[in-house]
C-alpha cells in the first residue's frame, strides 16, 4: 500500500502550485476582455495572499475543527464568519492596492465573497474527497486484518496434523478391530465439538473444561504410545466455577507439540491442577530438547503468545502467568481467578461482563 | 527376493497401519521399525534397504532433513499428517507423498509407484519386451483384496467413468482410477494408449485395419487423436 501511493497524494507542493496557476488563469481570463491588456493580469497578483490566506484557513482550520469534529452548528457560524472576512479582505486589497471600488451598494462585502469563494469551496471539495477515499481505504484494510485475524485465531486453535495424525491412529485401531475405537470416535468428536462450539462460549463449567482437557491428553496417549510419562492430578472443588475455554489447553498443547514430540527418549508432562476458593492454580511441567538450531522454541510459539492475549483482554489482573525455563523443564504456573456460577446463564454472562469491564 | 522396507514413525499406531498395508504385498517385508530417524542409521548402513516410509514430523531430527543427509539413500515414501509439506517432498526426489490417514488403496498406488521407478522404461528395445514384462508387476485392490498382475497378462485396459478395467487373461479386474493415473503406473513404450478409453500392450495386437486395432478376441477403436502415432509406430514393427 505505502510504496504504491496513488499519485494524487504524491508531489503534494506541485497539486497546490498547480491548483493555483488554475485560478490565477481563470480570473485572468473570466474577467479580461482583452487579453494583451496587463490590467487584469496585476490585479490578480495582488489578489493572491488573500485567495490564499482565504482558503488555507478554511480547509486547514475550519474543516477539521468543526466540519470533521461533527460541530455541525459552530461549523455553520464560522463558515459565515470567515465569509464575511474573506471578502472583506478581497474588497480591501481591490481599494487600497487597485484603488477600484465594488459595485453592490449598500453591502460592498457581497461582491467579493461571490466572485472569489469558488476558490475554498473548490479546496474544500478536495479535501472532503481525499478524506473520504482515505477513510474507504482504512476500512477495507481494517475489514480485511480482522477477518485474517480471525482466520489465524480459528488455525490456531484446530491444528490440522493433530486431527488428521488422530484419524490416522483411529484407522489402524479400527484395522485390528480394536475394542478402543468407539472410545476414540468419541472422544475425537466431543474435543472438536468443544474446540469448534464452546469456544464462542464466553464461559464455561470448569468442570467441562477439565473434561476436555482430559479427552485431549488421552489421544495424545495414544499417538506416542508407551515412549510417554504423563501424570495429571486435580485437587479442590470443582462445582459451581466457571472459566474461560481454551485457556488451558494451549498450554498442555503445547508441552506435547514442544517437549514431546521433539524428545526422541521417553518424555514427561506433568499437570496439577489444583482449586482452592476461586482461585485456580495450574501447574505444567515437562521435558523438552531445544530446537535443533539453537532457536528458543518457546518465544515463537504462536499458540502461547495466542493465549496470553486473550488472558489479558478476560482476565486483566485477575491471572498469573509465569514461565519458568531451566535446562531439562519446562514450567507454567498459571492462577485465574474464576468466576462463581449462579443460576441461570443469563446472570452468568452479565457477571462476565462485568468482571471484563473493570480493568 | 523382497524387497526390505523400514518404517520411521514416532507414532507406534502408525507404524501398525503400515505393517498392516504391507503385509499383503508378497514381494514386499518390513525389516525393521523406528521412532526417530537417529535410530534408523545404524540399520541403513548394516543392510540392504530398497523402501523407506518416512514420517516428517519426526523427534530429533524432521524426516526430511535426514533425507537431505543420507549420500546415498534408498527410494522413499514419506508418510506425513502435514499437508504443507509436499512442495519439499517432492523437491526430494521421493517416490511419494502419502498423507494420513492412509488408506489401503492409496498406499498400493504408491507401492506401485515404486515398483515403476526401480523398472525404468524399456526405452526404445522392443524385442526385449517379452522378457521384460514377464518380471514385472502391479499389485490391484478389489474389495481390500491384492492383486498382483504381471504386465504380460493384460490384454487391455478399458476406462469406464471413475473406474478402470484391466482385461487379463483368465480374469478382469475392476479398480477405482482415472485412466491417466494408471497410465502412469505402465511402461511407457510396453503400453499404448490407442483411445481416450483404451490402453493396449503394444505386444499384444494381433491386427488392425485403419480404425481399429484387435488384442485378444476383441476389436478396439482408435481414437481420433492417437491415430497419428499409433499407426506409424504399427506400421514399423508389425
Amino acid at each position: 500500500m505505502e510504496n504504491r501511493k496513488e499519485l494524487i497524494f504524491r508531489y503534494r507542493i506541485w497539486w497546490h502550485l498547480l491548483f493555483w496557476l488554475f485560478w490565477y488563469l481563470f480570473y485572468y481570463v473570466a474577467y479580461t476582455s482583452d487579453l494583451r491588456s496587463t490590467h487584469q493580469f496585476e490585479n490578480n497578483l495582488y489578489l493572491i495572499p488573500a485567495r490564499v490566506l482565504g482558503t488555507y484557513t478554511f480547509i486547514y482550520w475550519v474543516l477539521p475543527k468543526f466540519l470533521f469534529t461533527k460541530k455541525y452548528s459552530l461549523f455553520a457560524f464560522f463558515t459565515m464568519v470567515h465569509a464575511i472576512l474573506f471578502g472583506i479582505a478581497i474588497w480591501q486589497t481591490m481599494a487600497i492596492v487597485a484603488g477600484v471600488e465594488p459595485a453592490g451598494g449598500g453591502f460592498p462585502v457581497i461582491r467579493p465573497i461571490i466572485l472569489n469563494y469558488q476558490i475554498p469551496a473548490t479546496a474544500t471539495a478536495i479535501v472532503i474527497f481525499k478524506r473520504w477515499y482515505l477513510i474507504q481505504q482504512y476500512s477495507l484494510k481494517l475489514e480485511k486484518e480482522t477477518l485474517e485475524a480471525e482466520l489465524r485465531f480459528l488455525k490456531a486453535q484446530l491444528h490440522p496434523h493433530f486431527l488428521f495424525n488422530t484419524l490416522n491412529n483411529l484407522y489402524a485401531l479400527a484395522l485390528k478391530k480394536s475394542d478402543k475405537t468407539p472410545d476414540v470416535v468419541i472422544q475425537l468428536s466431543s474435543l472438536l465439538d468443544h474446540m469448534l462450539y464452546s469456544s464462542k462460549e464466553s464461559v464455561i463449567k470448569l468442570e467441562d473444561d477439565l473434561n476436555y482437557l482430559q479427552e485431549y491428553i488421552e489421544l495424545e496417549k495414544i499417538r506416542y504410545g508407551e515412549r510417554l510419562q504423563i501424570e495429571t492430578e486435580v485437587t479442590g472443588d470443582l462445582e459451581g466455577k466457571l472459566i474461560a475455554p481454551l485457556i488451558l489447553l494451549p498450554f498442555v498443547e503445547n508441552s506435547f507439540k514442544h517437549g514431546a514430540s521433539r524428545d526422541t527418549g521417553s518424555p514427561l508432562i506433568e499437570i496439577k491442577i489444583h482449586i482452592q476458593g476461586l482461585q485456580l492454580m495450574f501447574h505444567i511441567r515437562n521435558t523438552y530438547v531445544a530446537g535443533q538450531d539453537g532457536k528458543d522454541i518457546y518465544s515463537e510459539g504462536i499458540g502461547l503468545s495466542n493465549v496470553k492475549r486473550r488472558l489479558e483482554l478476560i482476565y486483566p489482573k485477575k491471572h498469573q502467568l509465569e514461565i519458568i525455563k531451566d535446562g531439562k523443564y519446562f514450567q507454567v504456573l498459571l492462577i485465574v481467578e474464576l468466576i462463581e456460577e449462579i443460576e441461570t446463564g443469563k446472570q452468568r454472562e452479565t457477571l462476565f461482563q462485568t468482571n471484563i469491564a473493570q480493568p | 527376493m523382497k524387497y526390505r522396507c523400514i518404517v520411521i514413525d514416532d507414532e507406534p499406531l502408525a507404524i501398525e497401519i503400515i505393517k498392516s498395508h504391507l503385509s499383503k504385498f508378497d514381494m514386499f517385508e518390513l525389516s525393521a521399525s523406528f521412532s526417530n530417524a537417529i535410530e534408523a542409521l545404524a540399520t541403513l548402513s548394516l543392510q540392504n534397504t530398497d523402501l523407506i516410509f518416512l514420517d516428517i514430523q519426526l523427534p530429533g531430527i524432521k524426516g526430511t532433513d535426514f533425507l537431505k543427509q543420507l549420500i546415498s539413500p534408498p527410494k522413499v515414501i514419506l508418510t506425513t499428517a502435514h499437508r504443507e509439506y509436499a512442495l519439499e517432498g517432492y523437491e526430494l526426489d521421493v517416490v511419494d507423498y502419502v498423507l494420513k490417514p492412509i488408506s489401503f488403496e492409496r498406499f498400493t498406488m504408491a507401492i506401485n509407484k515404486y515398483l515403476r521407478q526401480i523398472h525404468p522404461p524399456t526405452a526404445n528395445n522392443y524385442t526385449n519386451i517379452d522378457n521384460d514384462l514377464n518380471k514385472q508387476y502391479i499389485y490391484l485392490t478389489v474389495n481390500r483384496k491384492v492383486h498382483k498382475i504381471f504386465l504380460n497378462e493384460i490384454i487391455y485396459i478399458e476406462s469406464i467413468k471413475d473406474y478402470v478395467t484391466i482385461h487379463a487373461e483368465e480374469r478382469k479386474l475392476i479398480v477405482k482410477s482415472t485412466i491417466s493415473a494408471f497410465e502412469e503406473l505402465l511402461p511407457q513404450p510396453d503400453f499404448m494408449r490407442i483411445h481416450r478409453s483404451f490402453i493396449v500392450p503394444f505386444n499384444k495386437i494381433k491386427g488392425f485395419t485403419s480404425r481399429t486395432i484387435d488384442v485378444g478376441l476383441t476389436e478396439l477403436p482408435v481414437g481420433r487423436k492417437f491415430h497419428e502415432p499409433v499407426f506409424s509406430r504399427l506400421k514399423f514393427h508389425i
